[in-house]
């Protein structure tokens, strides 16, 4: 389990190196009629060397390789607020998505000062969305 | 040939109270923009330029000169103080100005940062000032074969920035450079990886991708690192001594010939259209690193590769103009929007621009100069403000960041595809971090990748296919020796820290 753990990375590479050699280069590069370098060359290179590095990664092994697996777990949940957030963003708009996003974010790294949440998840988005959305006429999707 | 009342003229105009006005807002706003994580001096140049219609030729173009300097100060700040770039160009500063500032010297390295800026971008410009027209032709004269052999250099010169594993470090090049070949190929026009998305025909686009792999994923990775005990984002107290919260002469004095060399590599960098400062400073450090006596400080927060770093980004700002007022080529997307800002006032630049706009041009060169001097005492103050912004929690500068993150990548690349491509990069970038993998390498090969593969193809229909004819261009062949140097060394070190007690790291 730890070996999988240590080398989820290389093997996860190998495994995308092997299915774009195999099937997404194939499928989604077209080929040139004539002409010193193909359209396929350099991705196919750029694949072996991925593919190649990924298989002479897993014999080799230095204590930096696994990660801390609660980090792993929060990065996923902040990832996933994030994503959450990107959605909401598309659907309501910055300017009701970005005081959730905060306020989501802060509350999830402990912040329980109603001080410090009020400028993070009111003040901040407010003034970002007057500056960019108001003033300089950028609409924030 | 001008005579010497057209040059007084222009650099007098330099110093008219609206020039002068101009060149402080651009490097205020400019230095402030790039300060904030994923929000780049590119967007303050974009919005402003329909803005300089209204105002004299050299009153606009001396805002967009302030606002191109003003960048590379404030994106070096939330990479020295948070560990993430305010802009690319900056990406590299974050390897020796963080760990600096984790040891309670960020004040050192801020001013450091600043300095070198300042004088890496004041020798591009005297040498643009100075020699720009023969420059210009000589970087007329690289053609696709000594690009394809600098380019190699540059890949040789980033494999010394491998860290722990070589391997992983590999690994992180050919997935730059293979995502950076999506969309259209340069020798046929044909959509390739695209998955029918339209979007991506131009390829991914770079903002989201330098945000979401640099500075994205380490706010999230610091987030989730974050106890229940409240704490500021860096303690810049950290140090007790007080040395090591000031810049003295004689350290600053000590990083000269790493500041002049980083100058040099950035104004060559800089005069070749479309490399950009992410290779100037890369060479510039490692260049650095090889010729210090003690190199085992860098990468561990280590002045010299702030000094290295800055003055080389920086550099490549003002040697962007050489090609664009010699020939009329734009050697970035900052130099082209310059470009932008010149023809909306029916200006060409080109080889006849220093006989039809004599004037205009000094008093450019004039603006460039002072705004080096506004960039530097700017600098010396906006570092200030941000070390108080900088005591603040760090769930606060944290949340605060990730909604900057957003804006910028809305407002250049727009839309559900850029936030898209920010998340998937998030993603990449958190998944890479964790497991060791070095972004710099990954995002310096995004950033050469398609230019490698355009260099490749032109190379290759020059030399008729046949390798050997390389022979026909002296210089290139000379690159490309000095990159087998580079790499055999570096492999010779490598080897050698390896099998040594007590591995070596970047």
């Amino acid at each position: 389990m730890t070996w999988l753990i240590k080398r989820g990375s290389a093997l996860l590479v190998l495994a995308v190196a092997a299915i774009t050699i195999i099937w997404i280069i194939p499928a989604q590069v077209p080929t040139g009629m004539d002409g010193s370098v193909q359209p396929g060359t350099m991705p196919m290179i750029m694949a072996w060397l991925l593919g190649l590095g990924a298989f002479f990664a897993l014999f080799e092994g230095t204590s930096k390789d696994a990660p801390d697996i609660v980090l792993l777990k929060r990065s996923a949940l902040f990832l996933a607020v994030l994503g959450l957030s990107l959605v909401l963003t598309l659907h309501v708009g910055f300017k009701w998505a970005a005081p959730v996003l905060s306020l989501s974010v802060m509350l999830l790294s402990y912040e329980r000062r109603l001080a410090w949440m009020a400028v993070g998840a009111g003040l901040i988005p407010l003034m970002i969305w007057l500056l960019f959305d108001v003033f300089l006429g950028r609409p924030l999707v | 040939m001008l005579d010497l009342s057209t040059i007084l003229l222009g650099l007098g105009d330099a110093f008219h109270p609206m020039v002068l006005l101009a060149i402080v807002v651009g490097v205020a706003l400019s230095q402030f923009v790039g300060a904030l994580p994923g929000v780049g001096p590119v967007m303050v140049m974009a919005i402003a330029i329909p803005y300089t219609l209204t105002f004299e030729p050299l009153v606009g173009i001396a805002f967009l000169v302030g606002a191109m300097k003003g960048g590379s100060i404030g994106g070096a700040i939330p990479a020295i103080i948070l560990n993430t770039p305010g802009t690319p160009d900056t990406a590299m500063t974050t390897l020796d100005g963080h760990p600096m500032a984790k040891k309670g010297q960020a004040k050192k390295a801020l001013k450091m940062a600043t300095y070198s800026s300042v004088t890496g971008d004041a020798v591009s410009d005297i040498v643009l000032i100075t020699v720009a027209a023969p420059l210009a032709l000589f970087a007329l004269r690289m053609g696709p074969v000594e690009i394809f052999a600098l380019m190699i250099l540059a890949f040789a010169v980033i494999s010394s920035l491998s860290g722990r594993s070589l391997t992983k470090a590999l690994m992180a090049a050919a997935l730059g450079v293979f995502l950076s070949l999506i969309g259209t190929d340069p020798d046929f026009g044909l959509p390739r990886l695209v998955f029918g998305n339209y979007n991506l025909f131009d390829g991914l686009p770079q903002v989201p991708v330098a945000i979401g792999v640099l500075v994205l994923s380490e706010v999230i990775l610091r987030l989730a690192s974050v106890g229940r005990t409240s704490r500021a984002v860096i303690d810049m107290d950290a140090s007790s001594n007080p040395a090591d919260h000031g810049l003295t002469f004689t350290e600053y004095w000590a990083c000269r010939f790493v500041m002049l060399r980083g100058a040099l590599f950035g104004t060559m960098v800089g005069a070749l259209p479309g490399i950009g400062s992410t290779a100037a400073a890369s060479m510039s450090y490692i260049s650095a690193k090889a010729s210090a006596k003690d190199s085992s400080g860098f990468g561990h927060g280590d002045i010299r590769g702030v000094a290295a770093v800055e003055s080389a980004n920086s550099a490549v700002a003002g040697a962007n103009l050489i090609p664009l007022l010699a020939l009329g080529i734009p050697g970035s997307v900052t130099a082209a929007l310059v470009l932008s800002a010149f023809m909306v006032h029916g200006i060409q630049p080109g080889p006849l621009i220093f006989e039809g706009q004599g004037r205009l041009i000094y008093g450019l060169f004039g603006a460039m100069l002072v705004a080096n001097a506004v960039n530097l005492t700017l600098g010396l103050i906006g570092w200030r403000v941000w070390v108080l912004v900088a005591r603040a929690p760090e769930t606060v500068i944290f949340a605060s960041a990730i909604i900057l993150c957003i804006v910028g990548s809305t407002v250049i690349s727009g839309g559900a595809f850029g936030l898209a491509v920010l998340m998937a990069f998030t993603v990449l970038g958190v998944f890479m971090k964790l497991y060791d993998y070095p972004v710099i390498v990954f995002i310096i090969a995004f950033f050469l990748g398609a230019r490698l593969e355009r260099s490749l193809g032109q190379t290759m229909s020059l030399l008729s296919g046949d390798v050997t004819n390389i022979t026909q261009f002296p210089v290139a062949v000379g690159l490309l020796a000095i990159a087998l140097t580079v790499l055999v060394t570096f492999l010779y070190r490598n080897w050698t820290e390896r099998k040594g007690p007590g591995t070596a790291e970047v």
